[in-house]
């Protein structure tokens, strides 16, 4: 392995990743006339390498070096990040809901964790961006709790049997639910075709129905001359001696080669534990103590029922059908519950793979499992609670004190939810088994209590005395570092991230280009 | 001894904790580079298969000891197995060792049945199991079996399913 630096090259913005935020932030910038240069650690994906299998959609998970977890709620970090091009984006399941305006002041408001720098309304006109970029399929006036927006460009998706069944249970107990808010096109949208409704969204998409980022702003962004430079694992952030700029970053390519890379801005966005990685390694931008800390992930779980009819529970979106967010007010829900949390309706489901069909009921074995299988794959109905996690200082990304086959540090995370949480979930677990009894599964079941999403870490807020980062995401400490990714986000809301981390990443790549 | 499915569900659960007692019992990070030999026999295969039969029937035929050996012989990142997901701080390689090496214990004590040890497995009460958790062990093997049998264009056949693909998968065997 060579250590022998070649020339230096050097751009206008270099990026760290490729997902959906450090896309966006490559398609506004090279659309603005700089010289970009996206490093992604992993392997390049192709449109045509996405095939439909739970098993191969797999290898678009995380690849690079472990992660150690520990804690009672893990945060999953292999099965939540995404490795190669597109990043998390690959294998995301385009639900997109807003958050609401009470999750940027849940401090305020409740004592929980942070607070956001900004409101719901001033992020609200980066919302209706993305939504207009990428489309968005959905029923805004059925949605009664949705936030102030523009309404969806697309209507939204047909229903299959397994919703039809679940929705009498919620109206059964007087609850409401909505089309799903999907980036997936129920109509051509932009070039892209329509949805077939196959339930392959996890494995990536490859008729460019769902918005992964290889069709979206990593197409936009290579089209306007972005380069992506895959298999190049970034090692180093180059600071000045004053560390309050970085020269640009030192990297290692597939070959084993370093090379330096220098730029006018870095932006990070390499993922939630990987934003904390490398900079608790580079031991750089954390003036607040703060980095790697306030580390979330939403507590959720599934629930499932065996219906007399036809569910259809292997057709649709991956993500599911159905929404409800009856339950997002009141926060503070009893004296030892707090949280919001939203309810998705009607995944698709495969018959295998850790969310499919037959791990479902891992307690079935031998002959009898053939049965179950017949009859699950016809008859299965499911939804997912997603919950709100309260940031604690004490939930962190750290360094392990070991180092990989590189001699990069390795990161562990620590994660544990509260009493306060626990009690919230275990209330939904009941309520979604009555809402299943309540729609005709005679003996409804629920699933293990998994991290969904991981967030935090590099948290915005208004100094470095309570946070990493700016409103934009803008280092406190160093002049020209961005942050992007929902590392950024100081509370977890209850919805799924990436139409709001795109949002936060618009606004930021606005700051970004409006400087010189 | 039976087990009620909440209990075996809470397992899965705990399976999750796995990362914390290995990282306690002093397993370090895999490397990702130059794949170690599997030393895994071929007597210890036909014990990993006759499990995997016990546990999803037709796993054997469906080509599961093939499957493993090609994925187990890919880097780790590439690997197709159900223990790649988990997250694990050990290389599916190694996993997949310590079975073969518990099988080998449990086989070389009392009388190899398959049924019944699959069930001990499940609730963690096999006597001289050593090292991961026997249920962890009986999850992994019992998703990668129905990964063969039901995952694959031809699993969904057999289900009666449209595998309705938009690229089919590439054969894994």
């Amino acid at each position: 392995m060579s250590t022998q630096l070649p020339a230096q090259e050097s751009c206008d913005i270099v990026i760290i990743g490729s997902g959906p935020a450090a896309a966006l932030y490559a398609a506004r910038a090279a659309e603005a006339g700089r010289s970009v240069v996206l490093l992604e650690a992993g392997p390049e994906r192709r449109l045509e390498q996405l095939y439909s299998s739970q098993l191969w959609a797999r290898q678009l998970k995380w690849g690079g070096s472990p992660v150690e977890e520990q804690g009672n709620h893990k945060v999953g970090h292999v099965f939540n990040s995404g490795w190669g091009s597109g990043g998390g984006g690959m294998h995301h399941y385009a639900v997109y809901p807003r958050l609401h305006p009470s999750d940027f002041s849940v401090r305020a408001d409740h004592g929980h964790g942070l607070d956001w720098p900004i409101s719901y309304a001033q992020l609200r006109p980066h919302y209706d961006r993305v939504q207009a970029d990428i489309g968005i399929s959905g029923d805004a006036a059925q949605e009664r709790w949705r936030p102030a927006g523009d309404d969806y460009p697309m209507p939204p998706m047909p229903l299959f049997a397994q919703s039809r069944l679940i929705a009498a249970g919620f109206a059964q107990r007087g609850m409401h639910t909505a089309p799903l808010p999907l980036a997936i096109n129920s109509r051509p949208y932009k070039g892209r075709p329509s949805c077939q409704f196959d339930g392959w969204c996890d494995a990536g998409c490859p008729i460019g129905a769902l918005a992964n980022p290889l069709v979206t702003y990593l197409a936009a962004a290579i089209a306007a001359g972005a380069e992506l430079r895959c298999e190049s694992i970034v090692t180093e952030l180059l600071a000045t001696a004053t560390g309050q700029q970085l020269d640009g970053v030192r990297y290692r390519s597939s070959d084993g080669k370093l090379h330096t890379l220098l730029a006018g801005q870095v932006v990070l966005a390499a993922g939630t534990i990987e934003n904390s990685r490398l900079l608790l390694a580079n031991q750089l931008a954390n003036s607040s103590g703060l980095v790697g800390r306030h580390l979330m992930s939403h507590p959720a779980r599934s629930i499932y029922g065996l219906f007399e009819q036809s569910a259809e529970p292997t057709l649709g979106i991956t993500g599911g059908q159905l929404i409800c967010h009856d339950r997002y007010h009141p926060k503070r829900k009893a004296d030892d519950q707090y949280g919001s949390y939203q309810w998705l309706i009607g995944q698709a489901m495969k018959p295998t793979d850790l969310l499919g069909i037959a791990n479902t009921r891992p307690d079935i074995t031998g002959a009898q499992l053939d049965s179950f299988m017949r009859e699950a794959t016809q008859k299965m109905g499911n939804m997912v609670f997603v919950a709100e996690d309260i940031a604690n200082p004490d939930n962190r990304v750290e360094l392990t004190g070991q180092f990989d086959q590189h001699g990069q540090p390795l990161a562990r995370a620590v994660h544990n939810i509260s009493s306060q949480t626990q009690a919230l979930v275990a209330a939904a677990t009941q309520e979604g088994l009555d809402i299943f009894r309540a729609a005709g599964a005679a003996e409804p079941w629920h699933g293990p209590l998994i991290g969904m999403h991981i967030l935090g870490g590099t948290p915005i807020g208004p100094d470095a005395a309570n946070s990493v980062a700016d409103s934009h995401g803008r280092s406190h400490d160093i002049d020209n570092l961005w942050i992007a990714g929902s590392s950024l986000f100081p509370s977890s809301g209850a919805v799924n991230p990436t139409f709001s981390l795109l949002a936060l990443a618009d606004r930021g790549a606005g700051a970004l280009l409006a400087r010189r | 001894m039976s087990v009620t499915r909440r209990q075996f569900i809470q397992r899965g659960a705990a399976a999750a904790a796995a990362p914390a007692i290995l990282a306690a019992a002093g397993h370090t990070a895999p490397s990702h580079a130059n794949q170690p030999a599997i030393a895994i026999s071929p007597a210890q295969w036909s014990l990993i298969e006759a499990l995997a039969e016990a546990i999803v029937p037709g796993s054997r035929s469906a080509g599961l000891t093939a499957f493993l050996q090609r994925q187990l012989a890919n880097p780790p990142e590439q690997a197709l197995l159900m223990v790649r997901y988990l997250g694990l701080p050990v290389t599916p390689i190694a996993f997949y060792e310590g079975l073969a090496e518990q099988l080998s214990a449990v086989h070389g004590s009392v009388t190899f049945d398959a049924h019944a040890l699959q069930a001990q497995m499940a609730t963690d009460s096999v006597a001289i199991w050593q090292g991961l958790p026997a249920s962890l062990y009986h999850f992994v093997l019992r998703s990668d079996g129905c990964d063969v049998v039901y995952g694959t264009p031809a699993g969904s056949k057999l289900l009666g399913l449209d595998y309705l693909a938009h690229i089919a998968p590439p054969e894994f065997l």
